[in-house]
């Protein structure tokens, strides 16, 4: 081979930006043996040799002359071969052979492809779009005013999908007592040392119910100290915990789910599974009063089991960001892989809605009536995973 | 000449007579510039420097408020032109290293001023200052409406100069019950020709970030904060506003649309880092303000648009576009 090759005329280019007009299959025409001669004003082609493989011809070129010449050459013919560009090419694959000058004009022209489109790769506008598309792949350039991203969050949910239905295979009992429209406000138990259960009530909601309607998990502070977390929970929708961001979404007449167990729930050890812990100070009681807002009972029954809590890393956790890290029978003991939570059988069951619009605004400064309407609720949750446990007959089959 | 003058404009009851100091600031050589020719008002203006766009028929007051005693000189000053009106801008856009000399500009020079307008019983006074008084803190609301409590990391002198003035204007107004108190706390301000240190952040083509974290962003058009302070000198808006622009993205997807590459580095090699080129006069801001970049600080502007009727006319891609705009015009020299 000459010393002065096109790297990309050497080889068989696989991918090669298509030319208007032409669709000419990529491995029906290699150049074989195209000569320049640097004083030449217009490409010579030698020694057109007919492949035996391909049906229109088969042409290898080699250059055997300086580069640059062959670039300018190739650069000033490309533009006058651009304009008869399509006509010429039908009779140049009507027949090859038969037309010669067809022949020496495709194939300078499939040069000039090469060539232009070998350079155009390392323009710096290429570059540009070429890292950009990288940069924006899974985002989109619109999130609302919480910060949910709609293609970021539709990649997650698959991910969160294939937990549901295939890790979990998680069955929602009493979807019907979510309203299709309007504002409420879902109170759950929360578990698992990894609060997925928020995405999990997510996803069922968005799956099983007619109107498909999203829903937004308030979660603890904690989660937004934490590097990547923080970034991700505010992208697939979540919202930090605040009577504020509550007020304001369940104005907006969304869905809204709260674990007033909130940090307790988390990190309870497995033998104190589906005990409730102490239900906050009753500030969701308070949130559902200001807004009009019914108050939805959840049971989450299987959750608790997934991740069985035994003891806790403290100064762990505090490296991440995170008030604690959960040990569990087989994490940090089998490293990463002791983290994947066990594939137990889920239900997730909706109670009746509780009507808390019958309280007046005086009602939210009684106290004592906040505490005694969250502790019913609080019972009526513990009630609701009695009745699924009592049915339940295995703990990974259900 | 100018006592008749100065007189004649007394003597008409619809004119108002109005102190702008700061003039030579970006909100207040913008704001002079557009309201200089208006019948209704007539302006003095403050500085330590005379601008050279001033009109004729606009006072130009030599005065450093930082000097002692000064508060005695701008009362004779708003006593002899018979201000009715103060709009005090004389701030710094972006923080510097001599803690003493802000501190000096921003506060006392603040409490010299409102010395003068309540010595002069002034009806109405209008104050610049800025959303990221709330401070960034992961415990934010989403959006943090004027009530929230100001909560910027003390260490952070700039914006420890910013809430002391809040506080030396919220006693102000109770001291000066007559006077109508406007506080506008701009976003983040962006535009093809506002310098200040988020656009000198902004101007490079790498950009650093904070690993893990991406909050969500909002940004105010130059113009529209520049408007909004001409609508409150207009009518009368008593209280704290936020002044936001259309729209919030969050970081990463600003860096993207800017065009430029963020270089993501963990929390507390990016703070010591800051530090060093901070020291080394290097970095727009002390290590301090990493924190804007960790947790989401918006502003609600619900309280401006109901009551001052003010509502953005740009988005924060118009903005960021506008911004980027000029920005190339000034890589290739075109614009200064």
């Amino acid at each position: 081979m000459p010393k002065n090759t096109i790297p990309a005329l050497s080889q068989k280019t696989k991918r090669q930006t298509p030319v208007k007009g032409l669709t000419v299959p990529d491995t029906a025409i290699t150049l074989h043996t195209v000569k320049i001669s640097p004083h030449a004003k217009k490409v010579n082609v030698i020694n057109l040799k007919k492949s035996k493989k391909a049906k229109y011809g088969g042409y290898t070129a080699v250059p055997s002359q300086e580069f640059s010449a062959l670039k300018k050459i190739i650069e000033d013919k490309f533009d006058e071969l651009s304009h008869s560009y399509d006509d010429k090419l039908k009779s140049a694959l009507k027949g090859l052979n038969k037309n010669k000058d067809a022949a020496r004009l495709h194939v300078a022209s499939v040069i000039a492809d090469k060539v232009k489109g070998f350079f155009s790769q390392f323009s710096t506008q290429n570059i540009k779009e070429q890292l950009s598309s990288i940069a924006l792949w899974a985002t989109s350039t619109e999130v609302d005013e919480f910060g949910l991203d709609p293609i970021f969050a539709a990649k997650a949910k698959i991910f969160f999908d294939l937990l549901y239905e295939k890790w979990w295979r998680i069955e929602t009992i009493g979807i019907q007592n979510l309203p299709t429209t309007g504002r409420a406000l879902l109170v759950s138990n929360h578990s698992g040392g990894i609060p997925i259960d928020g995405a999990m009530i997510v996803t069922s909601i968005f799956k099983e119910h007619p109107a498909k309607r999203i829903t937004r998990p308030l979660v603890e502070d904690f989660a937004y100290y934490m590097p990547f977390v923080n970034s991700f929970l505010i992208r697939t929708g979540s919202v930090r915990a605040s009577q504020e961001n509550a007020e304001r979404l369940l104005e907006k007449d969304q869905l809204v789910i709260v674990f007033p167990e909130g940090l307790k729930g988390i990190g309870k050890p497995y033998k104190y599974r589906y005990q409730l812990q102490r239900f906050g100070r009753g500030g969701y009681i308070k949130l559902a009063m200001k807004t009009r807002s019914p108050i939805i009972p959840v049971a989450v029954v299987g959750a608790e089991e997934a991740y069985p809590i035994i003891g806790r890393i403290d100064w762990l956790g505090k490296l991440f960001g995170a008030p604690y890290l959960p040990m569990t029978p087989f994490f940090p003991l089998l490293g990463p892989l002791g983290a994947i939570p066990l594939p137990t059988k889920w239900y997730i069951k909706y109670g009746e809605p509780i009507d808390m619009s019958r309280y007046s605004d005086e009602d939210i400064e009684d106290d004592i009536l906040i505490n005694k309407l969250s502790e019913q609720v609080r019972t009526r949750i513990q009630e609701m995973l009695m009745e699924v446990l009592k049915q339940r007959k295995s703990i990974f089959f259900g | 000449m100018g006592n008749k003058k100065k007189n004649n404009v007394k003597d008409k009851p619809n004119v108002k007579r109005i102190a702008i100091t700061g003039v030579n600031s970006f909100i207040g050589s913008n704001l002079i510039r557009r309201i200089a020719n208006d019948p209704r008002y007539q302006i003095i203006a403050i500085d330590t420097r005379k601008p050279d766009f001033l009109e004729k028929n606009i006072k130009f007051f030599k005065v450093d408020l930082t000097e002692p005693m000064i508060d005695a000189a701008i009362a004779g000053i708003f006593k002899s032109e018979g201000i009715e009106e103060v709009v005090h801008l004389a701030f710094l856009s972006s923080p510097i290293k001599d803690t003493t000399i802000s501190h000096e500009l921003e506060v006392i020079g603040t409490l010299n001023v409102l010395h003068a307008s309540t010595a002069v019983k002034v009806k109405k006074f209008v104050i610049r200052s800025t959303s990221m008084v709330y401070g960034a803190n992961a415990t934010n609301p989403n959006f943090l409406t004027e009530e929230h409590p100001l909560m910027a990391d003390p260490r952070m002198a700039y914006l420890r100069d910013k809430i002391e003035v809040e506080h030396l204007v919220r006693r102000f107004r109770d001291k000066n019950p007559q006077a109508v108190v406007t506080v506008l706390r701009p976003c983040a301000i962006m535009g093809p020709t506002v310098k200040n240190f988020l656009t000198s952040y902004f101007a490079s083509p790498l950009i650093l970030t904070i690993l893990g974290f991406d909050p969500l962003f909002q940004f105010v058009h130059e113009e529209d904060v520049i408007d909004v302070f001409r609508v409150a000198i207009e009518d009368n808006y008593h209280g704290i506003f936020n002044i936001v622009g259309r729209g919030i993205l969050p970081f990463s997807t600003v860096l993207k649309l800017a065009g430029k590459v963020g270089v993501p580095i963990p929390y507390p090699i990016a703070y010591s880092m800051v530090s060093m080129l901070w020291s080394a006069n290097l970095s727009p801001v002390p290590p301090t303000f990493l924190n804007f970049l960790k947790y989401t600080w918006l502003a609600d502007g619900a309280k401006a648009k109901k009551i001052m009727k003010f509502e953005s006319r740009y988005t924060i891609k118009d903005t960021l576009e506008s911004f980027m705009g000029s920005q190339r015009l000034r890589e290739l020299r075109l614009v200064e």
